[in-house]
């Protein structure tokens, strides 16, 4: 079957908005989640999504240098994903703990304030993971290293995978192969983000409509202190909706770092603002909306290179952000939240 | 803390003390560059960046400290005002306007810019509003960037003019270090008439509770769009000088990150107290070089000190200047009459 | 509320006057030349006056060779082993000059212009700063130019290639590689000679470098009569780039032209592989990277093309590699042996025109030292190195290589001005 040239374009460009829109949909995710909660924009969860890429880069890496990503290479991914996903979904947990909790009656500027510090906590930890490292290893006693010169080099060697300031890479294992669709070509790649995501939010979704736990997150997001006074442990439920929130960050990043290859430190910074975008495009609190969201924004996104130049991408994110807020502060499919002013 | 604080009621009390102190200072920052310390052009360089981001931090602080809307995005208007300036005096079209006019005129477009911005978020509150002007700065600096016909897109304009004075070429950075200095005390002053006035009076009731203010009947919309455009002329003032200064600017000089560095200094300073953005400005310039070892984990040491202080002063170290009650010749406090 | 101004002044002031020396903060430029150290006596009447003015150095303090480069971010790999060659090139030197400790000092310009000003400035301001190596990107060293040139200190870059770099004939600007315009002439002759292509699309990092090189393929190669199907622009440091994948593929070019470095075109190659891309893609210098750009893109950097000012193949090229590999552990990626060059070059300058005074101080005249380096020939592992009077090399060399088999190889050379 073959298609105009430009129907062939739209195609292809769906496929990549379905899988821009993948990522969006998982980290907005979190912020949504986050939001409903707690009421407050978690500034620091593109940092987040970066820490899992770290973690996932950090495993992926050993995986490599033992052989066993040439052997078995599904199940290196498998445990990459799980690794990445926990290394986020921790830090989430601690960042809640150390940065928010405190401040959670001190207001909304202090809590954003907060949010900000801890974004450059986490961004400048992992760049400085290289150096701190050789500044432990350094330690002397008299004139010599503390530590054994092998375990030195070695662990360094460790340390280079974890952080520093260079950009770093992911090894190219999900290879340039797919199929031809409708005489599209569609990687295995994007297949492959696209419907882990799908499944992902789908679990999602039913752990929020019917567990306990997800009952106990839609307490605490419809009113805080009477989910408390039912019964509900309210700092534990949110620590399990930041636990959430993190981890799906988390895979998004090991997914990136699958996909795009290269990982930086400030890499959380533009995802994470188009996250947000997503999530309150799709109405902040509301979980399907996130998805709906991130998956518009992927979509409007690489459909707007048809109209404007490529390197306006960005501006669209941005732009849709403001008319958003201004316009249709609930979203598209609404927010319980927003009604109260804030 | 009390400590200092009573040490400083003590000095408060002897009025001629204090102006004595006030008076030793300034005219130990001004003699600096003529005295021959050490790797001095260093030193004039460093205090005057400082300088300029007190500027900088001024015109923040009318948005955040007095109105109380946390801007994210106001490295925008330090661009907007900048690449006015570059453009209209500098080799990218070979216009060459005059400093002084363009100080003016660059202040003026940015607030114009700082108007039209606000206009759709004056409704919005706390971090909604935060976000917004965020994604606006975001967007001033990727127009920047993409408009290549006009800024010459990452590759920058370069080849700007140096402020001219009675044939006076402004190319050192002592010159620089004077005109940020009086520019201080210029805006200081100003800021501070500010708040004494009824703009400021208005600017505290809208900054502690905005819907009480609202049905006192201030005029929140128009004190809040008045911030906005006085906060962006001073940062597209300081633009102008920081192009001119540098000589070349690129769209990479006003990221988030400016902003976020302009937004700290005042936080670390005190959200309304101008005194409070010069502490901010030194701690930020200052402490790293005295941590010199330790300049790699500069960032680092920001991010801990930004969460340590939301847990621990909220408010910030110095206290927010309230403005004067007026009062009666009987020492009593006098009823306003005039509506805010 | 005066009182807290005193207080706030008194503390600023205590803090500023107990912290010793300043450290690197961005601020512009003096442009006051901080020639001599304040306190010390100026040069005895034996020491002929220099009209750049001196580089003083007294006894005991070290004397610099800076490094601008991109030492974090997207192409650290490149600045990083920049400063390698820095390193390597003050050990073979002795590492000392006329009994004067040498040291390098790395700054991270990330290969942006912003950052290239400010660490201008700062090594500008910077008395024991003999000559800086870099900066690595012609984006950065056009607008630091202007800075290095009044401030007169000298610069000589091993990577910077675009031809606005030498168009403002500062005499304090060289550089030890052949300039774009040589690039593209070389890029379009194997593009229609050898490769016979007739249609290609061209990408194009948007910096002066990439830009220039895009702008400059393109006509060459319209005037040759090829086409081109578009030529489109990206943002650096972005991950998605299918967008601009999509729209060059339409008009199905049978080759691709990336303007730009090893992070993009990596994430470019790759990109274009996994749309089914089969033609051809062409990079620069930029891109010669063996794991920044071949490694790190895995098979779909296979076949790949590139150009680079020659390297190897020159007198003494074995040794230097050897005694690279031992001291850093692996193999110099692309501007390690040109920076070992051009250190050596200032190096062997400052030697010759150096002085001591008679207080004891090294001096060294700014003008003396670039006419130095202007007027020597000089022979290194990149090469018979001579400069003419804009900065750049009288002769000069690029080859085209190919990633096969996943590794980098010269395929073709081609020779200028000899």
């Amino acid at each position: 079957m073959t298609l105009s040239p430009g129907l062939h374009a739209f195609l292809g460009q769906l496929i990549n908005g379905l899988t821009v829109g993948s990522f969006y949909a998982l980290i907005a995710l979190g912020y949504t989640m986050v939001y409903g909660v707690l009421s407050m924009v978690n500034f620091a969860h593109g940092d987040i999504f970066m820490v899992g890429a770290y973690c996932g880069l950090f495993t992926i890496g050993r995986l490599q240098s033992i052989g066993y990503l040439e052997t078995n290479p599904v199940l290196a991914i498998v445990v990459t994903f799980v690794v990445g996903m926990l290394g986020a979904s921790l830090t989430g947990v601690l960042v809640e703990r150390l940065a928010y909790r405190p401040v959670r009656r001190a207001g909304r500027l202090a809590a954003l304030i907060s949010a900000i510090g801890a974004s450059i906590i986490l961004q400048e930890s992992v760049r400085l993971v290289p150096t701190i490292f050789k500044a432990i290893l350094d330690i002397k006693i008299g004139s010599h290293n503390l530590f054994p010169d092998a375990f030195i080099s070695g662990l360094l060697n460790l340390a280079k995978d974890f952080g520093g300031s260079a950009a770093k890479t992911y090894p190219a294992i999900l290879g340039t192969g797919g199929f031809t669709l409708a005489g599209v070509f569609i990687s295995y790649g994007r297949v492959l983000i696209v419907v882990l995501s799908l499944i992902i939010m789908l679990a999602l979704y039913l752990l929020v409509q019917y567990t306990r736990i997800g009952r106990a997150m839609r307490a605490v997001s419809e009113d805080k202190d009477t989910a408390s006074l039912m019964g509900v442990n309210v700092n534990r439920t949110i620590s399990t909706t930041f636990f959430i929130g993190s981890a799906l960050a988390g895979i998004a990043g090991v997914m990136v770092g699958l996909f795009y290859l290269q990982i930086r430190v400030d890499m959380g910074f533009v995802p994470g603002i188009k996250a947000f975008t997503s999530a309150v495009l799709g109405g902040i609190g509301n979980i399907p909306g996130a998805m709906l969201g991130g998956y518009i924004l992927g979509l409007v996104e690489v459909l707007s290179v048809q109209v404007l130049p490529a390197v306006y991408k960005d501006v669209v994110a941005f732009v849709i952000l403001i008319l958003t807020l201004i316009f249709m502060p609930n979203g598209l499919l609404g927010n319980r939240k927003f009604l109260k002013k804030l | 803390m009390t400590m200092i604080q009573n040490f400083i009621a003590v000095y408060a009390r002897k009025r001629w003390l204090k102006w004595v102190v006030l008076a030793l200072l300034a005219a130990a920052l001004l003699a600096m560059p003529l005295l021959p310390i050490p790797q001095k052009n260093l030193w004039v360089r460093i205090l005057g960046y400082a300088g300029l981001y007190i500027l900088l931090g001024l015109g923040l602080l009318i948005h955040v400290g007095f109105a109380g809307m946390l801007d994210l995005g106001f490295a925008a208007y330090y661009g907007i005002g900048a690449y006015t300036y570059a453009l209209l005096a500098s080799r990218q079209f070979d216009i060459h306007l005059p400093f002084w006019v363009m100080l003016l005129v660059g202040g003026l477009v940015a607030a114009l810019a700082g108007a039209l911005i606000s206009i759709p978020v004056l409704r919005l509150r706390g971090d909604y509003l935060a976000i917004v002007t965020l994604g606006f700065g975001e967007i001033t600096r990727l127009l920047l960037l993409n408009l290549k016909g006009l800024t010459n897109g990452s590759q920058g304009v370069i080849g700007i003019d140096k402020p001219v004075l009675f044939g006076v070429v402004f190319n050192t950075g002592t010159h620089f270090y004077y005109l940020i200095f009086l520019l201080i005390l210029l805006f200081t002053f100003l800021t501070n008439r500010l708040i004494q006035s009824r703009i400021g009076r208005a600017w505290l009731a809208i900054r502690e509770d905005e819907d009480v203010a609202e049905m006192s009947g201030v005029n929140t919309i128009w004190y809040k769009l008045l911030a906005f455009v006085l906060g962006a002329f001073i940062g597209g003032l300081g633009g102008v000088v920081f192009a001119s200064w540098q000589g070349s600017i690129f769209p990479d000089n006003f990221n988030l990150l400016v902003s976020i560095n302009v937004l700290c200094l005042i936080i670390l300073g005190g959200l309304g107290n101008q005194y409070g953005v010069i502490v901010g400005a030194l701690a930020l310039i200052a402490l790293p070089d005295m941590l010199r070892g330790f300049s790699d984990f500069r960032m680092l040491i920001f991010g801990l000190l930004l969460v340590v202080m939301m847990i621990l002063k909220p408010n910030g170290f110095l206290p927010r200047v309230p403005p004067r009650l007026e009062k009666a010749a009987d020492g009593k406090i006098k009823p306003q009459e005039d509506r805010a | 509320m005066k009182s807290r101004l005193i207080l706030t002044l008194f503390v600023a002031l205590t803090l500023l006057v107990s912290g010793c020396s300043p450290a690197a903060t961005a601020a512009p430029a003096t442009g006051v030349l901080p020639t001599d150290t304040p306190g010390s006596t100026s040069a005895s009447t034996s020491i002929p006056a220099d009209p750049w003015g001196n580089i003083v150095i007294p006894p005991g303090q070290s004397v610099k060779v800076g490094l601008s480069s991109a030492l974090a971010g997207g192409y650290a790999v490149y600045g990083t082993d920049m400063l390698n060659g820095v390193d390597l090139a003050i050990e073979k030197f002795g590492g000392s000059l006329h009994g004067w400790t040498l040291t390098s000092e790395g700054q991270d310009d990330g290969c942006e212009g912003a950052a290239g000003v400010t660490v201008a400035e700062q090594f500008s301001a910077d008395p024991n700063i003999l000559g800086v190596i870099g900066p690595m990107c012609s984006g950065s060293i056009v607008p630091a130019e202007d800075i290095y040139a009044a401030n007169h200190v000298v610069m000589i870059t091993p990577s910077g290639t675009a031809v606005a770099v030498t168009a403002q004939g500062y005499e304090t600007v060289f550089r030890t590689v052949p300039n774009d315009d040589l690039q593209a002439q070389v890029t379009v002759d194997y593009l229609t000679k050898e490769l016979g292509l007739t249609s290609i699309a061209i990408i194009d990092d948007q910096s002066i470098y990439g830009e220039g090189l895009a702008t400059a393929v393109k006509q060459k190669f319209e005037a040759a009569g090829g086409t081109v199907t578009s030529f489109e622009g990206i943002n650096r440091g972005e991950s998605d780039y299918s967008a601009v994948v999509s729209t060059s593929m339409t008009g199905s070019p049978q080759g691709v032209y990336f303007g730009g470095m090893d992070a993009e075109g990596m994430k470019l190659v790759v990109q274009f592989r996994a749309a089914n891309f089969s033609g051809v893609f062409f990079g620069p210098d930029g891109i010669k990277s063996q794991p920044s750009f071949a490694d790190a893109a895995g098979a779909a950097a296979e076949g790949a093309y590139m150009t680079f000012g020659a390297v190897g193949g020159a007198a003494g090229y074995d040794d230097f590699l050897a005694a690279f590999k031992a001291k850093f552990g692996g193999d110099p990626v692309a501007y390690g042996p040109g920076s070992y060059d051009a250190t050596l070059i200032l190096l062997q300058a400052a030697d010759r025109v150096a002085t001591v005074d008679a207080n004891g101080n090294l001096v060294i005249g700014r003008k003396a030292l670039a006419d130095s380096i202007r007027a020597t020939p000089f022979t290194g592992v990149t090469g018979h190195l001579e400069f003419d009077q804009s900065g750049d090399l009288k002769v000069v060399s690029i080859s085209v290589f190919q990633v096969k088999g996943g590794i980098i190889t010269p395929l073709k050379e081609y020779n200028f001005g000899q």
